[in-house]
């Protein structure tokens, strides 16, 4: 198993190394730079791979029981870390170049008016609303003075603001009192409301009762009238 | 006399002395040492007297029934016998309750037989001679005769229950270590399982509760307006080695013949053990008869050791007949986008090289892995490898219409076998392509083919696009229209644009084959189409916004994560089920998968890195004193073998109001309103998932308000909720705030989608963690931040999301487990910056993506340190976060991005967080 990572990490470099060969070809020959991305991502994934590697082999070497072979194995494990570090220079020199040429060609683009593209990866790369202006470095008094003047008054801004918070919480409470005792007000007023209309409701109530009444009581002498004046008849 | 005055004297004392611990159905009662010492010590001393008639008894009590030995002892005193006859009626109806109601009093009456001693040595590891056993066996029936008598005069004997305390939401700053604290205790006692062991119950890391005490009425449930709903994650790391559960080799399983539940901790085994009784419907079961024996070393084995009576979290190794063919063996087909965009972007050489080198990471213990590699721009580009072949051999299918597979064979590479082959491919994978100028990109076909070289078997595809798919079916259309961006028509640009995402999904999900999205945009995507496949057929969506492999930040961040997605010991073909007691149902479930029937989750593959929510209903009114809730996943893992991950959570029940409060799980509830605020996000609009969350959260408080806080005293009502509640405004607030559901037109619709995927398949403490960032301060952290210590890298203490507490000459970091940023204000001092970044001056730091350097400097150190240990926080999770520098005095849109996650201040469209309480408060009082 070392000697499987030992040779892992022996062919990652030798990878590495090949990946780097070719992206330096890539800088010099200009006229193929569509895939100079796609070897930086290349390398970029060795090294990551690279890094794994190496603490592997590394976890691996502390466990190990023979200490000739953890010697050996450690000093192994320094040169591939001091070749990792030369290599990634190296690849930050290429990148550079790769940035450079880059630019160059913008410039180029830019100057032959070509369309311009955001690159920010921020989701609120569109937004301009909560720019703030950026402020340089103050030296001079005057500028001393103004600052102090701009401090004060945040402060005294946040206090306004802290005031009138306050109010309309006192405001909402007192609003919330009135509301409540409009509603006592009115309930008030709806039961005096009520009880009167039910004592006339009850007046209305017995004298149509007593009419009802006296149309029964007629309205019987007259059916039993009726019925003896058929009976003499009839007979 | 006085002797056996004393007898009955202790005897009282023992009954009386249990009272306090006995549960009110008479579940096995756990008794004071104390007690059980008083019970022994009358007995002893009986037998000390060494008379002939003492010895006699003592033997007829220890081998005969029930009864005999007290109407033994009683008859010896010459009491009346009106007393004596009281006494032996009582005694003889106990015997039938106790064997109905406990485990471990079932099998102590039983005579004694081979099984006995060993039995009775498990119980108690001290070996000890015969007589003792004997004696220890009595002494036992003894103590539960007491304890069974008492029982009708205290039943009203309650269990522990969580302190209901109120806090007043205006007059504290949120307390935002209660983000990782953790959630209110179940207080069920261990007694209620057949073997105590701690880890009976289910721990919260694999599923956690919204309420932990769970209302008997659904009517108490819905006054409450509590959700309830259980937030499950049945893996919590991407190798099975870092989190290892117990597993069950034997294939011995028992499950309930009614409710088909397994057999679990909180079984309740009876007639001396031969048969169970179910914890979820109450049936009784038959035992297997070789449950207690050990088939592999042929000796009989201890049952109360078996791993699933005693661990809440258990694999069993499927039998037979839970397979209906062959374990599928893993299966990855990469369907690789290469037309221009791709290779210019880089993403071409950066995914094979990845994939490259993660061949070696591969789970494969077998050697039956298997991949292919289909290239898709306007025609679809197929590779095949013979076995032992050191080059792979190209063929192109150009007809879009019906692709077709141009070999039968060698198409699907065996990864061991065509080893040579497949390396050799992918190192030129991208020179093959480098002078391409196609810039279709045929995805839909592309799938389609796919899906028929692995729908015989299963696995999965992945699929890394970098442009729009505009060739073939499943083309879509540039719709991204920032007029529409915070309107409402928002919501139509987050739905699916094309119907073949979702009928293909349907097709996939049958064929157990599963799609992951790994999606590289330079402009628009269509997140909210593409990203349909994976939630249908449980994979999972990636998105490099702006991706270029010349950016090292980027193209380590995808090599990380690609190499962390390959390494994945996913499991394959799997069905998950969750199961209740009696009374309870499953109503509503939540995460990447396909609901194939009414409660079964399909899962062509599983991965290790995802949660889920399950909505639970009351139906019936509950009896018992806990329920239970099992969760059965039955799956293949990447090794070959059938398994089944059986999680196990019992609740107590209550029917009073300030007990549900009081169990409320505040970061569980966020969770739920989460994953269904994303639904409804998805499946209508914006505002109304906006609405959603704001809405239950007045609900709960209005019946805070009414129910469980104190009386009204004065004419300014405070804004009450209870302790374990007390940041759920807080998160609510910072959920209407995030990216996913933020009112404003400045967010792109695949940056929305994104979000809104992240939010409904996260597990819970990363998810908390991508609401509510973790803000730390590094110019002043205490001393012993970013050292290691045996328990790792001490992290700072976090702070709230105000930005009234950032300096303007400090440095501070922001974890979002997605991204991190690194603040740094505009005063900050050379020092500081010579320290942390190796730089002299502000000037010098590049905004922006940013990489940490490494340099000889003791803050520098605990910095990297402190970074690394965010990323590594979690072993479940596959992202490696993307870090950024933000300047007090750079770029505007960067400052913007900083600051939207400071959640307690007020931004262009969201209230900051007290003007959120008083809005709440004004709804609330309405």
């Amino acid at each position: 198993m070392s000697n499987t990572l030992y040779n892992h990490c022996t062919k990652l470099f030798q990878s590495i190394q090949r990946s780097l060969d070719e992206l330096e070809r890539g800088v010099q020959d200009e006229s193929n730079t569509i895939s100079l991305a796609g070897i930086q991502g290349q390398i970029s994934a060795s090294f990551l791979s690279l890094s794994r590697s190496i603490d592997d082999y590394d976890s691996m070497v502390q466990r190990e029981l023979v200490p000739a072979k953890k010697k050996k194995a450690t000093i192994r494990i320094q040169e591939f870390r001091q070749k990792h570090v030369q290599l990634l220079e190296k690849f930050d020199e290429l990148k550079a170049h790769v940035r450079d040429i880059a630019q160059a060609k913008n410039r180029k683009e830019l100057l032959g008016r070509r369309g311009y593209v955001n690159s920010l990866d921020s989701p609120y790369g569109n937004s301009t609303t909560d720019a703030e202006i950026v402020e340089g470095p103050s030296d001079l008094s005057r500028q001393d003075g103004l600052l102090k003047e701009h401090d004060f008054l945040g402060r005294a801004e946040s206090q306004v603001d802290e005031f009138l918070e306050r109010g309309r919480m006192i405001l909402g409470d007192l609003v919330e009192q009135g509301s409540v005792l409009k509603a006592t007000k009115t309930k008030v007023l709806n039961a005096a409301n009520t009880l009167g209309i039910t004592r006339h409701t009850l007046s209305l109530i017995n004298r149509r009762s007593k009419q009802d009444k006296i149309i029964f009581y007629c309205g019987a002498f007259l059916v039993f009238v009726l019925f003896y004046l058929i009976y003499r008849w009839l007979r | 006399m006085s002797q056996e005055d004393a007898f009955y004297g202790k005897g009282s004392y023992g009954a009386s002395s249990g009272n306090s611990n006995i549960p009110p159905q008479g579940f096995q009662p756990v008794y004071p040492v104390a007690g059980q010492l008083d019970n022994t010590a009358p007995y002893v001393g009986a037998v000390a007297e060494g008379t002939a008639e003492g010895i006699v008894s003592n033997g007829e009590y220890a081998v005969g029934a029930m009864g005999a030995a007290p109407t033994n002892i009683i008859g010896s005193v010459d009491q009346q016998p009106p007393v004596s006859h009281t006494s032996h009626k009582s005694r003889r109806q106990y015997p039938a309750e106790v064997f109905e109601l406990t485990n471990t009093l079932a099998a102590s009456p039983a005579p004694p037989s081979l099984s006995e001693p060993s039995y009775v040595m498990a119980r108690t590891p001290s070996s000890s001679p015969y007589p003792h056993d004997r004696a220890e066996v009595g002494t036992k029936s003894l103590s539960a005769q007491f304890g069974g008598m008492s029982l009708g005069a205290d039943g009203a004997a309650a269990m522990p229950t969580n302190e209901l305390v109120s806090v007043d939401l205006y007059n504290q700053t949120p307390e935002i270590s209660d983000l990782t604290s953790p959630p209110p205790p179940i207080n069920l006692p261990l007694s209620y399982s057949a073997t105590g062991a701690a880890t009976s119950n289910c721990p919260p890391k694999y599923v956690r509760s919204t309420i932990n005490c769970v209302p008997t009425t659904n009517s108490l449930l819905k006054k409450s307006k509590i959700p309830f709903a259980l937030v499950i994650r049945p893996y919590t790391s991407l190798v099975e080695e870092d989190d290892p559960v117990p597993v069950v080799t034997d294939t011995i399983i028992s499950r309930c013949r009614r409710c088909r539940m397994y057999i679990n901790p909180f079984s309740i085994f009876i007639d001396n053990g031969h048969r169970y009784r179910c914890n979820s419907c109450g049936i009784v079961n038959e035992v297997p008869q070789s449950y207690d024996w050990d088939s592999f070393r042929n000796v009989q084995r201890d049952r109360w050791q078996r791993p699933e009576l005693n661990y809440a979290v258990v694999d069993f190794i499927a039998p037979q007949e839970y397979m209906v063919r062959a374990p599928q063996p893993l299966v990855y087909v990469f369907l690789i986008d290469i037309s221009f965009v791709s290779i210019s972007s880089g993403m071409v050489g950066t995914a094979s090289r990845a994939i490259l080198e993660s061949l070696d990471r591969i789970p494969n213990k077998e050697g039956r892995a298997k991949v292919a590699f289909i290239g898709v721009d306007s025609a679809l580009h197929f590779f095949s490898v013979s076995p032992g072949a050191e080059e792979a051999t190209q063929l192109v299918v150009s007809d879009l219409e019906e692709p077709f597979l141009p070999r039968n064979q060698d198409l699907l590479l065996n990864l061991r076998e065509c080893r040579q082959g497949i390396e050799n491919l992918l190192e030129r994978f991208q020179s093959m392509f480098a002078t391409t100028r196609d810039s279709s990109n045929a995805l839909g076909p592309g799938l389609k083919a796919a899906h028929r070289l692995i729908e015989n078997i299963g696995g999965k595809i992945c699929c890394l696009i970098s442009s729009l798919p505009n060739v073939g079916v499943g083309k879509l259309e540039l719709r991204e229209d920032p007029k529409l961006l915070g309107t409402n028509r928002e919501s139509s640009l987050l739905h699916p644009n094309d119907s073949f995402y979702k009928s293909f999904a349907v097709e996939c999900s049958t064929s157990q084959v599963s799609v992951d999205m790994f999606l590289f945009s330079s402009q628009y995507q269509d997140v909210a189409t593409l990203s349909c496949l994976p939630r249908y057929t449980s994979g999972k969506t990636q998105f490099y916004h702006r991706w270029n492999a010349s950016r090292s930040e980027d193209a380590l961040k995808f090599a990380s994560e690609l190499t962390n997605y390959l390494s994945m010991e996913i499991e394959l073909e799997a069905v998950m089920r969750v199961r209740g007691s009696n009374g309870l149902r499953m109503s509503s479930f939540y995460g990447n998968f396909f609901n194939r029937s009414s409660d079964l989750c399909a899962f062509p593959s599983f991965p290790r890195d995802q949660s889920y929510v399950v909505e639970v209903v009351i139906e019936d009114t509950i009896t018992k004193p806990f329920v239970s809730f099992q969760t059965a996943m039955l799956h293949t893992t990447c090794n070959g073998e059938r398994r089944i991950r059986v999680l196990t959570i019992s609740l107590p029940t209550t029917n009073s109001m300030t007990d549900l409060y009081a169990s409320a799980d505040q970061v569980a509830i966020a969770q739920y309103l989460t994953v269904r605020a994303s639904e409804k996000a998805l499946s209508s609009t914006l505002n109304e998932a906006r609405d959603s969350i704001i809405s239950k959260l007045v609900e709960i408080l209005e019946v805070y308000k009414k129910n469980l806080a104190g009386q009204n005293t004065g004419a300014a009502i405070p804004l009450q909720i209870s302790t374990n509640l007390r940041l759920l405004p807080l998160l609510c607030l910072a959920l209407t705030k995030h990216t996913g559901f933020r009112r404003s037109s400045h967010i792109s619709s695949d940056l929305r989608s994104i979000a809104l995927c992240y939010l409904s398949t996260l597990p819970t403490p990363l998810l908390m963690r991508y609401i509510y960032p973790t803000l730390y301060s590094l110019h002043d952290m205490p001393i012993e931040a970013g050292t290691v210590t045996e328990q790792g890298v001490v992290l700072p203490s976090a702070l709230n999301l105000t930005s009234a507490l950032l300096q303007s000459f400090g440095l501070y970091l922001v974890d979002t487990h997605i991204h991190q940023f690194l603040y740094i204000g505009k005063d900050a001092v050379p020092q500081l910056l010579i320290d942390a970044f190796g730089v002299n001056s502000l000037a010098d730091l590049k905004a922006g993506r940013f990489t940490m350097p490494v340099i000889d400097n003791p803050l520098n150190v605990r910095i990297n340190a402190i970074l690394g240990k965010l990323r590594s926080l979690d072993k479940g999770s596959t992202i490696m976060p993307s870090l950024y520098l933000v300047r007090g005095d750079g770029d505007p849109q960067l400052r913007s991005w900083f600051f939207s996650h400071f959640v307690e201040d007020r931004s262009e469209n969201s209230p900051s967080y007290l003007q959120f309480l008083q809005t709440l408060k004004e709804k609330v009082r309405d």
